[in-house]
């Protein structure tokens, strides 16, 4: 890009910092693929700060988070090391007691002073009767994050490789196909004892040893293939990156013998308790101390019971489903084990305790299409967590004085005795007075109350990294980072490990990114087994400028091999004019982009695995590997 | 109801293909099956025309841009355009095709249709295409089957919720960009002019070559595009005519049964007038080159020209002539 | 005994009969495929039948004819020979006299006339222009659909079809004036129909009044003249 248009590109944005403007970020992997790119949302989040787009209607950093409910993944911390509800999981190093816990984790101000009442009844819900002050809620029982493994997802590949890890369940997740450096994977999986995958169809990840390049003959894991309903064939809900959970009926009856998730979660967890309580085990109290009541009454788990698990409720020994109270609201939360609430954020989702067992009565099942303020809220529609607050940080709408910055984008407004609001304000608006009666509190400067200091944070000290954000070069990079002296970021996650392979730029001068296209979707084991899918986008492709396809003698449509250290690919090129060689400090460079969605794997469309050639370096607050910039070659097939 | 249009907005559509699939499911339109059986296309446009099972693809054509950056990107929809002046409607032989009357779309029953493909022929803008062992005619119907079904209710009408839903083509009900409208055509029409009338002038980025396609052409197209780019990069012809042909065939039949009738009439009289013909007895003598009728005896033909009673003018013999 | 003349061979006959055959079966598929009140009479499984039927008696059709002319190319020869032979008076006098002639054939007197009528040249000439019209653009037609399927333009395809109706306009009218006349429902042509249909015999009579020059000649050379018995016939 030219530095006129950029300059006009930065001016436009910019011009968003005025009071009566709004620009709205929207970002997805291209911003988080990239060994720095926690970082790459932090500048996001600080150019958005300062120009006071937190908290807009129209505004906010909003990731692109929807099909694969990844929204969800995240609040019911399918991460490693989260907790859910975006608390943390007990670690050994920092929190070998609950005490230490509660002492390391709890804010000294804002919000977060809660979380002692959100852990705790967290702890109650999982161990229901046999959670008592007596045993820390059964705190010991939970297992902890050793200090020196790691079991984020790229070393779990290497875990494999090295033997640490012998089993390994795949549930709905094909990381044959989708891990970066996928060679490498497979070769790992190969050496596993078990696995046991739950998808819908068989997976490349499900049939790893059929690989074109892997030898079954060699390979001694068993295998266990459980199939799994999908979407539209069990109820339950979804979590968008509005944060709306919505709630989803039943359409239809699985196929054959799948069975929706929670389903053989729930066969699995019982059989393990059954050959507990007959065989015995390792740490008994931590499987059989736990409460498990949630099958209906057709003796299968019953998702609604599962939700009011979530949704929290008061504590009563002996109590059931059916007589529980159901909470409103976290505030309610106690730390004394007389509430209980698998995961604070989404209390209020599932709270109406004269329809338990009809969601469309519940908030999650609400679809009123009223938006009387105009600004796209549409409080009736499902519910946002935390609290259906639709806007997060909505105080930042209004200035320090609680004057809506703009009249026409009025989320929030101080009319002298209290807060006229449009959508639930996400800070503290009104505190219980001497009688009892809510008293409104007055405008003051603090709009993140899930910082202790409920100020933004320009600087943060919280990210594994650095307090602001810096330039670096991919890990494998056309050029020299001209910025700063340092090629890469020096927390850069396992680069030293033997799988990376790092190429040159002599080997691999071409710079490549990969992305997707809309007629497939991720991994492909849905699109690719849908006919008229396949039929609109029948090829894997590989985009690349006219001047490039000259040098190497490559037609439009022609097969051309794709290779560096860790991989090599067949695809077909896509000559275009929208690549163009790009000018990077002085030298021409040239940049190909590849789509990803093809694996041994389908009845319709099979192709190379192109993750094999990204490399499986990682971010070092996400861990997300870096597929979005690294380093090839390309020759005529 | 009244005249009403399919809209499409080429600057607002992704390329999403939503439509071309929505197109199959809703039509029960098969894809081929088979692994890796699908044509490559090396390009975005998959499949590259249209086909006994695919009455709707997304086209994708690149073309140099006097803008700074990129390449104009003309994609587009290649369909039935349901014209008023419908030159498959005229020549149909069978009436498989027809205009309906509610809304002035070109619909099919197929149950009529013979696979003859004069329709294909006849075709401005190369719709037609065939399937099955009967060679059916496949092409857009503009989802007769959804709209002339009426009004919809509301999921919430039990809840009070009044909000009504008009039942549209399944393209335009699955397009996620709002790129695709229904309604009046006269709706649309003053829609599309807005929209390229806007994006003439925007100040970033103007479609300086933006137009509406299917005002007037053929009388009228019943599916009113906004195109952003120029009309060939769409694959559309700038003035397309029904050749003039057709109109010539329309009186193919109607001359051909009138011809007939009166070949029949006229062949009639003849018949009438020929009633009690006789005619003598010819015998010719090689040795004196002689023809006598045996009946009367006389000769009737002589070699030397001196008797030649075919030449007469008239006969007096009233048994006929010879 | 009568004298008759041999005027049509067998392999004549043959592929007249066989074109009779196919080209009524050709119009009435036709017309009932290209005739939407015929059309919609029956069932559209029918009708798709009867086309493809059409398809399969043109090619017959021509295949027949095109096998009959490359066996006897003495008799093509003869028979371009007949049709393009300049026109001498009683040619033209023919043609003076023919419309008279149908409306009033008990008072016309037609001149003598070679192998071929002036009439016949004309009539029979269209017949077979309209016959290779109609089966080329049929041929075409064919091609161009399924299943062949030739990439052959949509211009190019309508302008088949504007040939085969013409053709097939031309074929009505000349064709039912042949019938009328070839299997002499015109009371003067009667005994025409067994010349073309039966043994290929002309009597003596009739040949001397039909085709007066063409019978005196065979009629002197006698290789072609056949006396029968009446009691054998």
């Amino acid at each position: 890009m030219d530095a006129e248009t950029l300059e006009k590109v930065y001016e436009i944005y910019a011009s968003t910092g005025a009071k009566d403007k709004v620009g709205a970020i929207l970002y997805a992997l291209g911003q988080t693929q990239h060994h720095y790119g926690a970082q790459n949302t932090r500048s996001m989040c600080l150019v958005q700060l300062l120009l006071g787009n937190i908290g807009m209607p129209g505004g906010s950093v909003n990731a692109l988070r929807g099909e694969p409910n990844v929204q969800g993944a995240t609040d019911f911390a399918l991460l490693c090391y989260d907790f859910p509800g975006y608390l943390k999981w007990p670690t050994v190093a920092s929190h070998s007691t609950l005490r230490k816990w509660l002492e390391a984790e709890t804010y000294s101000d804002g919000f977060y002073t809660n979380k002692p009442k959100f852990f705790i009844s967290a702890l109650k819900e999982w161990y229901g009767e046999k959670a008592t002050f007596e045993n820390d809620f059964g705190y010991d029982w939970l297992p902890k994050i050793p200090a020196d493994l790691d079991f984020t997802h790229i070393s779990t590949f290497q875990h494999m490789d090295s033997g640490d890890i012998e089993g390994y369940f795949a549930w709905g997740m094909n990381p044959a196909h989708s891990t970066a450096n996928t060679k490498f994977a497979r070769q790992a999986m190969a050496k596993l004892k078990w696995l046991v995958v739950a998808d819908w169809v068989e997976t490349e990840t499900a049939t790893f040893w059929k690989a074109p390049d892997m030898k079954p003959e060699d390979i001694q894991t068993e295998v266990y293939y459980m199939p799994a309903a999908l979407i539209y064939e069990k109820m339950g809900s979804i979590t968008n990156s509005g944060r709306w959970i919505q709630w989803r009926y039943k359409a239809l009856d699985p196929y054959q013998d799948a069975l929706p998730d929670y389903e053989i979660v729930d066969r699995f967890w019982k059989e393990i308790v059954r050959l507990y309580k007959t065989e015995g085990g390792k740490c008994p109290e931590a499987i059989l101390n736990v409460k498990w009541d949630y099958d209906g009454d057709d003796g299968k788990v019953d998702p609604r019971n599962v939700s009011m698990a979530i949704n929290g409720y008061t504590w009563k020994d002996g109590a059931t489903w059916k007589d529980r109270q159901l909470m409103t609201s976290f505030a309610n939360l106690a730390a004394d084990g007389s509430t209980a609430c698998a995961m604070w954020i989404y209390t209020g989702y599932y709270a109406n305790n004269d329809a338990k067992y009809d969601p469309s009565m519940q908030a999650v099942g609400s679809r009123v299409r009223d938006d009387k303020s105009g600004l796209g809220i549409y409080p009736g529609w499902g519910h946002a967590w935390p609290l259906n607050r639709r806007i997060l940080y909505n105080r930042a709408a209004a200035d320090s004085k609680g004057k809506a910055w703009d009249p026409e984008r009025k989320v929030v407004e101080w009319n002298g005795t209290e807060w006229e609001r449009n959508d639930v304000p996400d800070f503290g608006f009104q505190a219980a007075g001497p009688d009892g009666t809510n008293v409104p509190t007055p405008p003051n400067n603090k709009a993140f109350m899930m910082l202790w200091e409920q100020n933004a944070r320009l600087l943060s000290y919280s990210m594994k990294d650095a307090p602001l954000p810096e330039h670096y070069e991919p890990f494998e990079s056309p050029t020299d980072n001209v910025l700063n002296k340092r090629q890469n970021s020096p927390c850069i996650m396992f680069a030293d490990h033997p799988s990376v392979k790092k190429g040159s730029r002599d080997d691999y001068p071409i710079a490549v990114t990969t992305y997707s296209v809309v007629e497939q979707w991720q991994s492909g084991s849905q699109t690719r087994g849908c006919p008229a899918l396949v039929e609109s986008r029948p090829e894997q492709f590989v985009e690349m400028s006219v001047e490039l396809a000259e040098e190497k003698g490559i037609k439009n449509g022609d097969i051309v091999r794709v290779w560096n250290n860790r991989g090599d690919v067949k695809v077909t090129a896509f000559v275009t004019k929208r690549i163009r060689p790009l000018e990077v400090n002085g030298q021409m460079t040239h940049i190909v982009g590849m789509i990803h969605h093809w694996g041994w794997a389908g009845d319709y469309s099979t192709g190379d695995v192109v993750n094999d050639l990204a490399p499986n370096v990682g971010d070092p607050n996400s861990y997300i590997p870096e597929y979005k910039a690294f380093l090839v070659n390309v020759e005529k097939a | 109801m009244a005249d009403y249009a399919i809209y499409l907005d080429t600057s607002k559509c992704t390329g999403c293909k939503g439509c071309q699939v929505a197109c199959k499911c809703w039509n029960q339109l098969p894809s081929p099956l088979g692994k890796n059986v699908n044509k490559p296309t090396g390009s975005y446009q998959s499949p590259m025309d249209l086909n006994g099972d695919t009455r709707l693809i997304v086209t994708f054509k690149e073309t140099d841009t006097d803008q700074k950056w990129g390449v104009n990107w003309s994609i587009g929809r290649r369909s039935c355009m349901h014209c008023t002046n419908a030159g498959c409607v005229a020549v149909c032989s069978s009436g498989a095709l027809y205009k309906d009357p509610n809304t002035g779309f070109v619909s099919v029953d197929e149950s009529k249709c013979v696979g003859c493909e004069y329709c294909a022929s006849a075709c401005p803008f190369d719709v037609p295409r065939f399937h099955g062992s009967q060679n059916k005619i496949n092409k857009c119907t503009a989802c007769m089957d959804r709209i002339s079904n009426g009004k919809t209710p509301s999921i919430n009408e039990d809840k009070g919720e009044t909000e009504t839903q008009f039942n549209k083509p399944a393209c335009v009900h699955t397009c996620p960009a709002g790129a695709l409208d229904f309604g009046p055509r006269s709706e649309m029409i003053a829609k599309a002019h807005e929209r390229v009338d806007f994006l003439k002038i925007r100040e970033l980025n103007p479609a300086t070559q933006a137009s509406v396609y299917g005002e007037n052409e053929l009388d009228g197209l019943h599916v009113i595009t906004v195109l952003k780019y120029p009309v060939d990069t769409y694959g559309l012809p700038a003035n397309p005519s029904v050749n003039p042909v057709t109109n010539l065939l329309d009186w193919a039949k109607p001359v051909t049964g009138l011809a007939a009738a009166a070949t029949v009439l006229g062949l009639g009289v003849s018949f009438l007038m020929g009633i009690g013909y006789k005619r003598g007895d010819l015998h010719y003598d090689p040795q004196k080159h002689e023809t006598i009728d045996r009946n009367t005896g006389e000769v009737v033909w002589r070699a030397d020209g001196s008797v030649d009673s075919h030449d007469k003018a008239a006969s007096k013999n009233k048994k006929g002539g010879e | 005994m009568t004298t008759y003349i041999k005027r049509h061979t067998l392999q004549t006959r043959l592929t007249h009969g066989i074109s009779v055959v196919c080209i009524l079966l050709l119009t009435i598929s036709g017309l009932f495929v290209f005739v939407p009140a015929l059309n919609n009479m029956l069932p559209s499984e029918v009708t798709f039948a009867m086309r493809m039927g059409h398809r399969v008696i043109g090619v017959l059709l021509v295949l027949a004819v095109m096998i009959s002319a490359i066996t006897a190319p003495k008799g093509v020869g003869h028979l371009f020979k007949n049709y393009f032979a300049k026109w001498d008076k009683d040619d033209k006098t023919f043609m003076k006299r023919f419309l008279p002639y149908m409306l009033m054939p008990k008072k016309v007197h037609m001149p003598d006339q070679h192998e071929v009528k002036s009439g016949q040249r004309v009539a029979d000439g269209v017949l077979f222009l309209a016959g290779f019209m109609i089966c080329g653009s049929g041929v075409v037609l064919m091609l161009g659909t399924a299943p062949f399927s030739l990439a052959i333009s949509a211009d190019v395809m309508i302008i088949m079809r504007l040939l085969h109706d013409i053709a097939f306009l031309m074929l009505a009218v000349f064709g039912i004036a042949h019938i009328f006349l070839g299997a002499g429902l015109f009371q003067p042509y009667r005994r025409m129909r067994k010349v073309m249909f039966g043994n290929g015999l002309i009597s003596e009579s009739d040949a001397l009044y039909h085709w007066g020059h063409w019978a005196r000649e065979e009629l002197d050379k006698g290789e072609k003249v056949v006396e029968i018995d009446d009691e054998k016939k």
